[in-house]
Formats: structure tokens, sequence, C-alpha cells
């Protein structure tokens, strides 16, 4: 496929995915904090069809998505253009777009435990169990991470999508700060209220 | 002139392969063009270097200076030698000729491959385009480069991938684009289609341009104008 196509693909499973992660981390905030079980989520997916294709669309996205982000980073470390820190990457939008890379390939790599563990739904009551297993504080903790990974990845991919495809804007610094400021305030509020 | 301090300077030997160190009486107002034509003068008669303006014109000394890619004719010693130490290497992302002088033929193949050639007619009459008209201002304000390479050499998406012609044969491709002189646009934008995509936007082009361009402005914007011609099947 040509560079043009797959930075349409990106660009569009980028948008997609913007509005689809808004509310995913809307609902995993608020049912972390209200609890979760295999039923409730079995019985939101067969109320109606809208959520079957709504989940089935947010992983065609991410797949997509993180496929083709793989391919960038994978380019990228084989020439070796990632090696060791060098003084002409020392200014905020290359930190921007190295935030960009390890919080995307962080849930690149989460995504398939994240099916197999919802693969386990077919088993109510191994769900529920597993859903027990990750209340553990460690398992917390990294929760709060991968949370903190998915809102700097949106509020990062929401400034690179104005970038491209807005008028241009010489606020990138402060826009830079405001991702960052996004991620921490997603992420405190995870942990103070959603995971309490 | 009093010589009142030396200064410890490791320059790329290619012969040798490593960092040689000279030590260069402090002047004022020196610049590193300066330092590195006195370690050619009186230390070292076949240290290979480049330049010929020496008034940040010609683009001819790029070189990184402590580890950033630098117009040499324009940077000042004190500036830059914060603890008395300058290491010079020569462009990164470019093959050495010989110690700080490179091969600047993938740059210039670039231009090249980005069509960065105006193919139209001049206007006679003064101000045929309005000083106003938009696209002008996004022509005129990409127009000053000297073709120092610096861009390319702090650009991480030409380390990663060398079929990438780089931040300023792109951000000449878009003053073209926009110049309403301009006969083929449609070229011009066929020329850059599968290249300006491979911009990630780290804006190291336009931090590191030693006369203020905005390469990462200019490929935004040519990658606005091939979404738009995509969606009206132009491409």
């Amino acid at each position: 496929m040509s560079e043009l196509r797959l930075f349409l693909l990106q660009r569009l499973s980028a948008a997609v995915l913007a509005v689809l992660v808004v509310g995913h981390l809307t609902g995993i905030i608020l049912f972390t904090h209200w609890g979760l079980s295999a039923a409730e989520i079995l019985r939101r997916v067969h109320s109606s069809l809208v959520w079957p294709a709504l989940y089935g669309l947010f992983a065609l996205a991410a797949v997509t998505h993180g496929a083709i982000g793989l391919r960038a980073i994978g380019r990228e470390l084989w020439r070796g253009a990632g090696r060791p820190l060098r003084p002409h990457r020392h200014h905020l939008a290359w930190w921007a777009f190295a935030a960009h890379r390890l919080s995307g390939l962080a849930l690149v790599l989460f995504l398939p435990l994240h099916f197999a563990a919802l693969g386990q739904l077919v088993d109510q009551s191994r769900f529920d169990a597993f859903l027990d297993w990750t209340r553990s504080p460690v398992l917390k903790a990294s929760e709060a991470l991968l949370v903190a990974a998915l809102a700097l990845h949106l509020a990062g991919g929401l400034r690179l999508l104005a970038l491209e495809f807005l008028p241009w804007s010489e606020r990138q610094k402060s826009l830079i700060a405001l991702s960052g400021g996004f991620a921490a305030a997603v992420s405190l509020l995870y942990l103070l209220w959603g995971a309490v | 002139m009093t010589v009142t301090e030396v200064l410890t300077v490791e320059i790329w030997r290619s012969g040798q392969s490593q960092l040689v160190a000279y030590q260069v009486p402090v002047r004022a107002n020196q610049t590193v063009l300066d330092v590195v034509t006195w370690v050619q003068r009186n230390l070292e008669p076949e240290l290979a270097y480049r330049y010929a303006c020496r008034v940040g014109m010609c683009g001819s000394c790029a070189m990184l200076v402590n580890g950033k890619p630098r117009w040499t004719c324009r940077t000042r010693v004190e500036a830059v030698a914060l603890d008395g130490r300058l290491e010079i290497r020569p462009l990164r992302n470019l093959p050495v000729v010989k110690d700080l002088a490179t091969d600047m033929t993938p740059f210039f193949d670039g231009w090249q491959q980005a069509d960065g050639r105006f193919e139209g007619q001049e206007r006679q009459g003064f101000a045929a385009i309005p000083m106003e008209n938009s696209r002008r201002e996004a022509a005129s304000a990409g127009i000053e480069c000297i073709g120092c390479g610096i861009c390319y050499a702090a650009c991480d998406t030409v380390a990663g991938n060398p079929d990438f012609v780089g931040p300023a044969a792109l951000n000449r491709a878009w003053t073209c684009l926009n110049d309403d002189r301009e006969e083929k646009p449609a070229k011009h934008l066929a020329a850059i289609a599968e290249q300006a995509v491979l911009c990630h936007s780290q804006g190291s082009c336009r931090i590191h341009c030693p006369v203020g361009l905005n390469p990462t402005r200019s490929i935004a914007g040519l990658k606005k104008a091939l979404v738009s011609a995509v969606l009206k099947g132009e491409l």
C-alpha cells in the first residue's frame, strides 16, 4: 500500500478512535468507581446491535492504527533513529513526539492482553474472578499508567490532527503543555475517584 | 589583539575516524568558522571543511556544533561553548567526503525529486500578485531558504528513512504550489504525495533552521492540500 494511503488510513482511524476513546475513558473511570461485572457488560452488549457495532468498530480502528504505528516505530528503530538522546532533540515538540510513540507502543502491547481478558467473558464466573484479581494495588497502579498512556495518546493525537488539518497555530508549545496536563488530570481523576 | 584564554576544540577527522582535540586561542566575537579556519591555518593544514560567503548567505558552512546543526559563520563561540569546550562534527544524515565536508548529493537529489522547480511565466507589472494574497503570504514565508542542509541533518525522519526527501525540499515544493504564476500545481502535488505524509512533525527543522523558516508548517500545508486533492478525486 502506498505511503499516502497508509497516512490517510492512519489519520482516519485516529479520528474514529478519538471519539471512541473519549467514551472509553469516561466508561473506565465511571465503571471502575461503580464496579463492573461480567453480567453488566453482557447485558449491555445484548441490549441492542449498537453496542456490538461500536465495539467492533473500536477494535478494527485500534488494530489498524496500532499496526501502522508499529510499522513506523519499526522503521525508526531499524535505522537507529531512536538511538540515545542527542542535543538536537532537546526541544518540546520532539519530547511530545517521543511521548506519543512511547504511549502508543504501551497501548499496542496492551491491546492483545485486553482482548484476551475480554475473551474470558464466555465464562461469567471466570471473568468476575479476573476482575477481582485486577483490584489489587499493583494492578490498580499499572491500570493508572495505562489510563495515563491512553489519555496522553488521545490528547497528543488530537493536537497532531489539528496541526495537520486545521489552520496553523503558533501556539504549539501551549498545545503540547495542554495535552500533558489533560493526561495528568485524567489519570489523577482515575486514581483519586475512579479507582476508589 | 591579546590572547587571554585557550579553547579546547574537538574536531572530527575522518581519516582516523575519531575526534581530535586542538587548543585554540580565544578571541573576541570569534565564530565557530573562525575557530575551524584557525585550526586549519595553524595546526592542521589537511583539515577539510567548506565555506564561501562567511556572512550567512551561501549555506555551505553548516556543521554539528556540540551536537546541534548550525551555520558556523554566524554562530559565535561564546554563545555555544558554555563550558569552554567545542565539539565539531560534519552534518548528520549525509555521507562525509572528508573531515567536516559532507556530500550534499542526497539533500539536493531530494529537491529534484520533490519537483522544486518553478514552471510558469514571469508576470509583467508591479505586484502582479497582490501582497495580501494569502497564497503569496504562504509562499513568501518559506522562500528564504539558503539550502544549508541543517534541517536535513536535524530531521530524525530522514535518519529513519533514507527515501524521505527532507524538510527543505518539501518546503520548496510548498512555495512552488502557492505561487499563482505556477502553471502545473498538480504536478508539484503528485511529486510529493508519497513524501509529505512521511513527516512526523517532530519540529527539529523549525527549531534549528538558521533563517527562521518553519518547514513543519509548510509540510502540514502540503498534507492538507493532499487530503483535499484525494477528497476531490484528483489524486
